[in-house]
């Protein structure tokens, strides 16, 4: 393995990154991750350990092509503006329809809170309100050293080390799964945005170009704003690295509410940090990790590149659903020029058995989700990226519902794969929906009889008693 | 702790051999058959009550316990009830045999 690295030994390096807490860090988290029993010394571990491997079981199988149809042909890249956490919104409700909406919310929200009504109390409000994040940016925070001003060539590996270091760093920072996607500019280059998001709501963000130069540029019109302008990712930058971060179940449970909420919240909180510290580290071993530019946008498709990378399948709700997490968990995505060795698709069942079940769909106060058996090429409106067999969802009444309640995600809650699946039942059954189809409706029955899904009632403010372990995470 | 109860029930199962053995009790496959199912059932009970216990699920841990715990424990109890009854037969008729006991007369 010597025969890729650089000359400089891998101690030094690892001190040099600032990592040689590393070690004392993983055997503090020995504890909770599990197969980490000993403390992390240098590269070479980290690249051995079982935190850069991903162990499933046999029932979760890789496969060539996602499980969701793509038409490379039909899809374009995508103008950030047009979600509905963009443009938008005002552009499909029309602008005074739209501040309506907004202020009906806000309303409704105060009210509640006076009336003390569960998952809008004071506490639950302040909670949902604590937000705190890292600065965040295209470039990342470029305050790690270079192998340039450490006098060293730069980190050179195969794909396969290379992955392996990247999911061993990212999950001793907290990511669950991570996995890697090669960008081809006819296929997996269309899920990058044509227009980034801009800071300001409404205004058009940054063209983002993919052009042949050596370094990545971020020159957005309005520095204010961060409108107009452009972002240029260089086309040397091939590799998408894709990971997740876990929310905890209780807190996705008392949807909707603040208390549900806080827990997206989090985790775009959390991601600023994460996304930084990869930035750096990308840096240090001499190469560029391009990052989302605001903590709630998305300058890319990043369901899209979590099911090629393999993490799991998307489904009903759009989102991507674990085999380990259901929907408890938000994915993030850094572009760089590292080689890595990109995953597979998985198939675990998801897409036949959301055929079936429709639990999000029957839960949704919005009714923004469709109740369609078979998934469809037709999109809704200018904010579906076409090119996806899916089921599109009316995203303008998901919002308009996200606003006049405060916050939502009812569908992330409710999901039977949104579950603990510490129990034999709940792992049988994820084998069976795998393996054997016919059985899926009455799974779904079986959830609903067993009292799954969403905590109601005196249920959502009993979470303040709750005795819970670390990041929410039973 | 599965591997203790596993232990325990391992420990537990040649003990109850050798005591039916001791007691010269015969069981018919499909009482073992039942008790077996019924033993299965009630460990994935418990199993799944603790694990959703665990995940503070509010209704799931007593859902088990009556979906799968109930007819478990059934199971096991129609198992050991069957297989008293045909010891108690079994003797009955030894009894006959050996003139201890009389054969009843049908009334007329």
């Amino acid at each position: 393995m010597a025969r890729y690295h650089s000359t400089i030994s891998r101690r030094q390096f690892l001190k040099a990154l600032g990592l040689g807490g590393v070690g004392l860090g993983a055997s503090a988290l020995g504890a909770t991750i599990p197969g980490l029993s000993s403390p992390i010394h240098d590269v070479d571990e980290a690249i051995a350990s079982p935190l850069s491997a991903m162990k499933r079981p046999s029932w979760i199988k890789e496969v060539d092509k996602p499980t969701i149809e793509i038409d490379w042909s039909i899809m374009k890249r995508f103008n950030y503006y047009e979600v509905m956490w963009a443009g938008g919104f005002a552009k499909a409700w029309g602008n005074s329809q739209a501040a309506l909406i907004t202020s009906a919310g806000a309303g409704n929200t105060a009210l509640w809170r006076k009336q003390n009504k569960p998952g809008y109390t004071l506490a639950d409000t302040a909670l949902n309100g604590c937000t705190n994040q890292a600065p965040i940016s295209f470039l990342g925070p470029r305050s790690s050293a270079t192998p340039a001003t450490l006098g060293v060539p730069r980190w050179e590996g195969t794909p396969e080390e290379n992955a392996r270091l990247v999911r061993a760093f990212l999950r001793i920072h907290g990511a669950c799964h991570v996995g890697f996607v090669e960008l081809e500019t006819n296929t997996t280059e269309k899920l990058i945005n044509a227009y980034d998001g801009a800071k300001t709501l409404g205004v058009q963000g940054p063209r983002l170009d993919i052009l042949d130069v050596d370094e990545p540029v971020d020159k957005p019109e309005d520095p204010a704003t961060g409108g107009g302008g452009y972002r240029i990712i260089p086309k040397k930058a091939r590799w998408v690295i894709v990971y997740s971060l876990r929310m905890s179940p209780e807190l996705i449970h008392r949807a909707p509410g603040m208390i549900s909420s806080r827990e997206h919240g989090y985790m775009y909180d959390l991601r600023t940090l994460v996304q930084g510290q990869l930035q750096n580290f990308l840096r240090t071993l001499g190469y560029m990790g391009l990052g989302d530019t605001l903590p709630f946008a998305a300058f890319c498709q990043s369901t899209g590149f979590a099911v090629l990378a393999g993490l799991g399948e998307t489904c009903r709700v759009m989102h991507t659903i674990t085999p380990e997490y259901g929907l408890m968990e938000r994915i993030f995505v850094v572009v760089t020029d590292l080689p890595l060795a990109p995953g597979k698709p998985v198939d675990f069942g998801v897409t036949k058995f959301c055929r079936v079940c429709k639990k999000c769909a029957d839960y949704c106060p919005a009714h923004a989700i469709p109740l369609d058996t078979e998934p469809s090429w037709e999109v809704k409106g200018p904010y579906n990226r076409a090119g996806v067999r899916h089921w599109y969802r009316a995203e303008p009444l998901c919002r308009a519902y996200i606003f006049t309640a405060g916050a939502c995600a009812v569908c992330f809650g409710v999901c039977p794969y949104s579950k603990v699946h510490n129990a034999a039942y709940t792992n049988a059954w994820q084998a069976m929906a795998a393996t054997t189809p016919i059985f899926d409706r009455a799974i779904r029955k079986m959830d609903d009889f067993m009292g799954y899904g969403l905590r109601s009632g005196d249920e959502v403010e009993k979470f303040w008693d709750l005795e819970l372990p670390p990041f929410g995470w039973t | 702790m599965w591997l203790i109860i596993g232990l325990l029930l391992g420990l537990g199962l040649i003990g109850l051999v050798f005591w039916l053995r001791s007691q010269k009790i015969r069981v018919t496959w499909y009482e073992w058959l039942l008790g077996v199912v019924g033993l299965l059932l009630l460990l994935f009970s418990l199993q799944n009550y603790q694990a959703s216990l665990a995940a503070l699920e509010p209704v799931a841990p007593g859902m088990f316990l009556l979906v799968f715990g109930l007819p478990g424990l059934v199971l096991v109890l129609l198992a050991v009830v069957l297989a008293w009854w045909g010891h108690l037969r079994s003797m009955r008729s030894a009894r006959i045999k050996t003139g201890a006991e009389k054969e009843p007369v049908p009334q007329a």
